[in-house]
């Protein structure tokens, strides 16, 4: 789990620019929307969705189920050790 | 005009007056999203070639355009004269290090008689895309939004020709920019409007935004999903009053007021308060020197989406207050027509206004409390001022007032 | 009239982190956007009340190019998985946007594609914006970007008085000097004192005690003859 929480955070940062960002720098429960966390917005949402297509096979319907999937790392490997197809 | 619901006002007027929409299954776009409803134009670009005289092989977008333009230009009794003065600059130097030439003596070169030559102006978006997607990594030579204007310029005779680009308020902007064209002295006659094709780009783009409802769009409605693609082409002959009289040219309407502002908020989405669509409105309302109460009908951008039909009721509210006009949108019946859709809503504007008819909003059943109830049918006045408005990405807003004479 | 100009091969990273470094979202952008906003940050870094909501300043940006850069890449990414973080590029008028959102700009934002660079025709619609009546400066550029490496990037920060001639004599003063542009169709700020009216306060269309009560309309020539205060 830790090797899939640290590969997902280096697709996160690549996939949204998250320029000079580590995966140090992001804290496994960390909000990853709003003010407190990464900031990110609902492009983001969007690119999310599409990278745990892209990667893992999971196909997310909604912008609002992706919000509920991204809301901290931790959240986000949960859901993709779950559901993953690839 | 043209678009999903015929081509032409008279084809256009029965499809509003029977409530019936253009929108179902995709026909001749090639794309492999066909599981999405879209408001596409019944006619295959060999069939809009022979109705036009131009070649096949030209963009969609040009062909729509050009359809639209034949009929405005017949009905305003107007023929490109392709007699042309071009701007003649004298003397104009470049003031040092900036690349800009010298403000003062540009402007006092400017004063020049009006020229006998009509300007086009064309709000596009997608262009030649509908081409350049099938043969990428190559483009096609017309690919670019003012190549596939200019095409249609050129076949028409128009010796003058500009495209603007603002995504879903480029027609607006086209009006307002011919508006303005027309009040600084640079022209008494200006034909405005807009045109889109559909496209696999633009169709794959917008369902990675996630805004495509896979049914029939239902703007303003609780249980809406998002926006439904269409394409089309409207355009508009703009002149003064007394080019009008001159030539005994019969206006249908005047456009009265117009407004645009930046909701600087996001790219994609409107601002909760909807301040760039309150500030277009305003400004409208404004510069036609009219109070909210003297707006029988508003056009609403109403693309279907949440955050758009959202945003605008709260607009529409901070404008009108308690006494909100008849409020309708007529993107079930068109699709989303992206860059044409400020000036295909805006012939519907002047149907409304020559025949006293509003277009019942169509598919739409459950409230959304965040939302105004838009006008469904029954007898309302006939409208002396209509107000119609068209919100582009990038927070582009815009809203223009047309009035009966 | 301040202008700025990106040669092409900067670094924009680096030129983002050393002038501005306090809006991460630039990384997301474009390269065109990318431009417009630096552009942008070296022309008004210090604006007084910078981030205040204003609506008199219009944003204008030509290109040849429109959004072609990001147009090849979002086009390459339809061929697996389309991103909607390109595609949002593919407008020329994100960068009006992104330059009116970091700047809470709520004026007139325009994108225009020209054949190619033509000053004349670029100030020709520069002087079109002004004529609003509400427009009092615009952040006008030219920002080309055929690809992500190769680009052409100015901008332009013009003022309404940068459009009038020098010493141009002002009839309602017979020659006196003033401020505030309240001739010959130029709008005025509102409340500024006209000296050619004495010294008396007036607001933006309202009636003039300089013009004895006469009130004029909303374009039209002072008709104040300055002959007494009143």
């Amino acid at each position: 789990m830790k090797n899939l929480i640290n590969e997902l955070k280096l697709k996160v940062i690549d996939a949204l620019n998250l320029e000079g960002m580590t995966p140090e720098d992001i804290d496994n429960d960390a909000p990853l929307f709003g003010d407190e966390g990464l900031g990110l917005d609902s492009i983001d949402v969007l690119e999310l969705i599409v990278l745990l297509e892209k990667n893992y096979g999971i196909r997310l319907a909604t912008p609002a189920d992706g919000k509920k999937v991204f809301q901290s790392m931790a959240v986000m490997a949960d859901y993709v050790a779950a559901n993953r197809t690839k | 005009m043209v678009s999903a619901i015929g081509c032409g006002k008279a084809d256009t007027l029965k499809a509003l007056r029977e409530k019936r929409t253009g929108i179902g299954p995709v026909k001749y776009l090639e794309t492999s999203l066909r599981d999405f409803p879209v408001g596409e134009v019944p006619l295959s670009n060999a069939e809009l070639a022979a109705r036009t005289g131009a070649p096949e092989t030209w963009p969609r977008t040009t062909l729509l355009s050009v359809l639209a333009l034949q009929e405005a230009l017949e009905q305003a009794s107007i023929q490109s004269d392709g007699k042309f003065s071009p701007a003649t600059y004298k003397n104009v130097e470049s003031v040092e290090g900036t690349g800009l030439p010298e403000a003062s003596a540009f402007l006092l070169a400017k004063r020049r008689p009006i020229p006998s030559n009509i300007p086009l102006v064309s709000g596009t978006t997608v262009g030649g895309m509908d081409l350049s997607e099938k043969l990428y990594p190559m483009y096609s030579p017309w690919h670019s939004c003012g190549a596939s204007t200019d095409l249609a310029a050129q076949f028409l005779g128009f010796k003058e020709a500009t495209t603007l680009s603002t995504a879903c308020s480029s027609a607006a902007n086209a009006f307002i920019y011919a508006a303005n064209l027309i009040r600084c002295g640079f022209a008494d006659k200006v034909v405005a409007g807009g045109a889109e094709s559909l496209s696999d780009y633009h169709l794959n783009g917008f369902n990675s935004l996630m805004i495509l409802d896979p049914e029939w769009c239902r703007p303003f409605d609780a249980t809406r999903a998002g926006l439904n693609l269409g394409e089309g082409a409207a355009f508009l002959v703009l002149e003064t009053e007394e080019s009008a009289l001159e030539r005994g040219a019969k206006p249908l309407a005047v456009l009265s007021g117009w407004g645009n502002a930046c909701d600087a908020f996001h790219q994609t989405a409107s601002s909760q308060n909807g301040e760039g669509a309150f500030q277009a409105m305003s400004q409208a309302l404004k510069r036609a020197g009219l109070k909210p109460e003297d707006i029988g009908y508003v056009n609403a951008h109403g693309t279907g989406t949440p955050n758009n039909d959202a945003s605008e009721s709260t607009a529409l509210r901070r404008i009108f207050g308690d006494r909100i006009p008849p409020v309708s949108s007529t993107k079930p019946y068109t699709g989303h027509t992206t860059s044409a859709s400020g000036s295909i809503e805006a012939v519907f504007c002047l149907l409304a206004l020559q025949n006293g008819l509003f277009p019942p909003e169509l598919n739409w059943r459950e409230a959304d409390p965040g939302c105004i109830i838009p006008y469904s049918g029954g007898d309302v006045p006939g409208p002396r001022h209509i107000l119609s408005n068209a919100f582009g990405f990038g927070g582009n807003d815009s809203s223009i007032i047309l009035s009966r004479i | 009239m301040r202008t700025i100009e990106i040669p092409v091969g900067t670094d924009l990273a680096k030129l983002y982190r050393e002038q501005v470094g306090d809006y991460p979202k630039f990384f997301k952008m474009d390269t065109a956007c990318k431009l417009g906003f630096l552009v942008a940050e070296l022309l008004v870094k210090e604006d007084p009340d910078r981030f205040v909501t204003r609506e008199d300043r219009a944003v204008l940006v030509f290109s040849r190019s429109g959004s072609l850069a990001d147009d090849k890449n979002y086009a390459e990414s339809m061929k697996d998985f389309p991103s909607p973080a390109l595609f949002v590029y593919t407008l020329p008028n994100t960068v009006t946007g992104e330059i009116a959102i970091r700047n809470k700009y709520a004026g007139e934002t325009s994108a225009f594609v020209l054949e190619s660079f033509d000053p004349e025709q670029i100030l020709d619609q520069i002087v079109l914006a002004f004529q609003d009546r509400m427009t009092r400066s615009v952040l006008a550029a030219w920002i080309d970007c055929p690809s992500d490496e190769e680009w052409a990037a100015r901008g332009w920060l013009i003022d309404w008085r940068d459009l009038l001639p020098p010493e141009e004599e002002h009839r309602c003063c017979h020659g006196g000097g003033h401020g505030g542009g309240c001739c010959h169709h130029h709008h005025h700020e509102e409340s500024e004192e006209h000296h050619c009216c004495g010294g008396h306060h007036h607001e933006e269309g309202g009636e003039h005690c300089c013009c004895h009560g006469e009130d004029h309309g909303d374009s039209g020539e002072h008709h104040c003859h300055c002959k007494e205060n009143k």
